[in-house]
């Protein structure tokens, strides 16, 4: 049996399987807390946990998909590209938009945990968390952050995003259709995005632009942030 | 392009990538640079979309399967992490909610701003119209 367990068969196989189990139930559902990778998630650690197959195992065949995640961040420039045309009336809005809301999650995090004493591991982990996961959990790793909890972190944050944003934009008079997709895209990233989608046509390219602008934008400033405190 | 071509090209840029990060020094992550490659090969037309949409449409539509592995380390975190759950939780909804307030209130702002300055400019235009208009009508008479 352990030599099932530890080929990367295993490990790709639970992988797949446990996919497709959260991405049908969070079809049928259709709550965004739902949300396919949490669901994965949760099934995988209580899988691992129970059976008292180590993580090590898990990875064998789990860092095959991992490596993954290079072309998957690269093919973002495709959506980016198509979206870029947008731009065109309404940049110098876009750019401050994207900019004034990816600066105001760096400070967030960065002034709150210092108020409430988080550990510098765990600041540097929240960092990155508006911005997609592919980009988010390298700049993590770069920064000295933990990359599972980044994760978590952007994946709460994105399921924040798609739940309240609307809820927001009405309590603050945010009623541009520009600056809705701008705000959903640069706070929440592709889950906010779905959800911008939903809302109207500019609000999901919107969005979908914001994905990108803000991804390259804290990966820039991100580090520089940090070699200055 | 055939698929694994369209491989090929994706693959390529990254171990481009990892080349500026690792070896010319490029201070972003490896895969981010790579985007930026892609990004700047679209925007020159030396690759069309097209081209490579069955690699970046498999990639796109099922992102989300590609970091699952990385996340399930979050086994491996310690108990001091683990502790702070309810606070890294109530922080991240927290922060999303005033990223979007933030985000949002200063586009509307510029586009605002942009819409007043850009009417302000055609009704002087159109005041121009007039006046010469007016003037060239006066003179006839």
């Amino acid at each position: 049996m352990n030599a099932i367990i530890n080929s990367p068969l295993f490990g790709i196989l639970l992988s797949l399987v446990a996919f497709e189990i959260g991405v049908t139930i969070s079809k049928k559902f259709k709550y965004s807390f739902l949300n396919p990778l949490l669901i994965a998630n949760i099934l995988i650690v209580g899988f691992l946990l129970t059976t008292g197959i180590s993580l090590e195992s898990y990875n064998v065949g789990g860092d095959y998909i991992s490596v993954m995640l290079s072309p998957a961040t690269v093919v973002l420039a495709v959506p980016l590209y198509r979206q870029i045309s947008k731009l065109k009336q309404f940049w110098k809005p876009i750019l401050a938009g994207i900019f004034a809301g990816s600066l105001t999650s760096l400070a967030c995090v960065i002034v709150v945990s210092k108020l409430v004493g988080l550990s510098d591991t765990l600041m540097l982990s929240l960092l990155p968390k508006s911005i997609t996961i592919p980009m988010g959990s390298v700049v993590s790793a770069q920064i000295g952050g933990i990359p599972p909890v980044t994760i978590i972190a952007i994946t709460i944050t994105g399921i924040t995003g798609a739940v309240a944003a609307p809820a927001v934009c009405r309590f603050c008079r945010i009623k541009n259709k520009v600056a809705q997709g701008i705000a959903i895209g640069t706070a929440s990233h592709a889950l906010g995005t779905t959800r911008a989608m939903e809302i109207g046509e500019v609000q999901g390219a919107m969005s979908s632009l914001s994905i990108g602008v803000a991804g390259l934008f804290t990966a820039i400033v991100a580090p520089i942030i940090i070699s200055l405190i | 392009m055939r698929i694994p071509l369209q491989l090929a090209v994706i693959f390529a840029i990254c171990v481009a990538g990892e080349f500026l990060h690792r070896i010319v020094g490029v201070p972003l992550p490896g895969n981010i640079i790579g985007m930026v490659l892609l990004l700047i090969l679209l925007c020159s037309k030396i690759i069309k979309p097209e081209q490579i949409s069955g690699v970046s449409s498999f990639f796109l539509n099922h992102l989300a399967l590609f970091f699952l592995p990385p996340s399930i380390a979050i086994m491996a975190v310690g108990d001091d992490v683990l502790s702070k759950w309810p606070l890294l939780l109530f922080l991240c909804i927290a922060f999303t909610l005033v990223t979007i307030a933030v985000g949002g209130r200063v586009t509307q702002l510029f586009i605002r701003k942009q819409e007043y300055r850009e009417n302000l400019a055609l009704r002087a235009e159109r005041l121009a119209k007039r006046t010469s208009h007016n003037e060239s009508n006066g003179g006839e008479k």
